[in-house]
């Protein structure tokens, strides 16, 4: 989620659209809604009213310092371990897929 | 606002009143999470669909990530209740306690004047009659328990999702009654004082007595209860 706002702006219910496009599937509005408060509460995101066209006026948001902060620590978390494991299974010779 | 979408707000709104968050706060994010639904409307797809979740559990998550999973006080609530409750006591008492004592008042009188007890003798030293002033004392100290009952049962119904509820009626039911042994003989000595005047001044103070005292009696428990751990 921080690294599809960091990305672009977006409100909760575009951003279901926008990870579900992303590869990560089925993502409800039931999920994501709830993470964004944890996130806004936290604050690493931004929230900012914007008119619609149609409808009511909605929130849009997007990463903070300390959200742009905390996104890059996670993907050098991320990097680490997956490089870990990938190095683990190429010398095991399963990442080739040649198992016992 | 389209009626799913209204519905499907007004459930989380009503969820959330129950667990006693301030109106201000839910409607903020029921007004976002409308406006979010709207669209998904807009877009031809079912909102139980958009949800994912019901709409119990997606109450209680946002309320979680909002931090309102806490014990609300609901003093606004809790006050209004105990004055529904203390109207439908007071109502009770003028259409079933008032003609109660004085038939009661009768029946006695009749029964004494048939044992040949002499009713004019009962003189105290202002000159005043009140042979029957225990049964009536006796009569409105039951009204007064009933009508404790009332308000306490009025406050149950009115904050039955609130936490702690079960101290503050304790803590309300001692609070409530020494109020009313406070607040009830001194509104008598302001009505005995002013020759129990009707000017709106006096009846004003004698109200604001008891209904001050009362209230406090209601409040301090409720916030007693939340401070300090069970």
């Amino acid at each position: 989620m921080l690294a599809a706002l960091d990305q672009q702006s977006s409100h909760a219910y575009e951003l279901t659209s926008r990870l579900a496009e992303a590869g990560l599937g089925e993502v409800s509005y039931g999920t994501v809604y709830p993470l964004i408060t944890r996130l806004r509460r936290s604050g690493l995101l931004h929230e900012q009213s914007q008119p619609s066209p149609v409808g009511p006026a909605r929130k849009v948001f997007s990463l903070t310092d300390a959200g742009r902060a905390a996104l890059t620590d996670w993907l050098g978390q991320w990097k680490r371990s997956t490089s870990d494991v990938e190095a683990v299974l190429r010398s095991t010779g399963a990442w080739a897929g040649n198992p016992r | 606002m389209p009626a799913a979408v209204r519905s499907v707000v007004q459930d989380l709104q009503r969820r959330w009143r129950r667990l006693g968050v301030p109106r201000a706060l839910r409607e903020a994010v029921a007004a976002d999470v409308a406006a979010d639904l709207h669209a998904a409307y807009l877009q031809g797809r079912p909102l139980e669909v958009v949800l994912g979740v019901t709409s119990e559990h997606f109450a209680e998550q946002v309320a979680r990530e909002n931090g309102w999973l806490v014990p609300w006080p609901m003093y606004g609530r809790m006050l209004t209740s105990a004055a529904l409750g203390a109207a439908g006591a007071i109502a009770a008492g003028i259409v079933l306690v008032l003609p109660a004592t004085l038939g009661i008042v009768a029946a006695v009188g009749w029964v004494l004047l048939w044992a040949g007890v002499d009713l004019g003798s009962q003189v105290t030293a202002s000159g005043q009659t009140y042979w029957y002033a225990p049964i009536v004392y006796a009569i409105y100290t039951l009204f007064g328990m009933g009508f404790v009952a009332a308000v306490l049962a009025a406050v149950r119904r009115g904050l039955k999702a609130a936490v702690e509820l079960r101290r503050t009626l304790r803590a309300g039911l001692v609070l409530l009654t020494v109020s009313a042994a406070i607040s009830l003989p001194l509104a008598l000595a302001i009505g005995h004082a002013s020759d129990y005047s009707n000017a709106p001044f006096v009846v004003a103070a004698e109200f604001s007595l008891v209904l001050g005292l009362a209230s406090v009696a209601l409040v301090a428990p409720r916030a007693w209860a939340l401070r300090v751990p069970s």
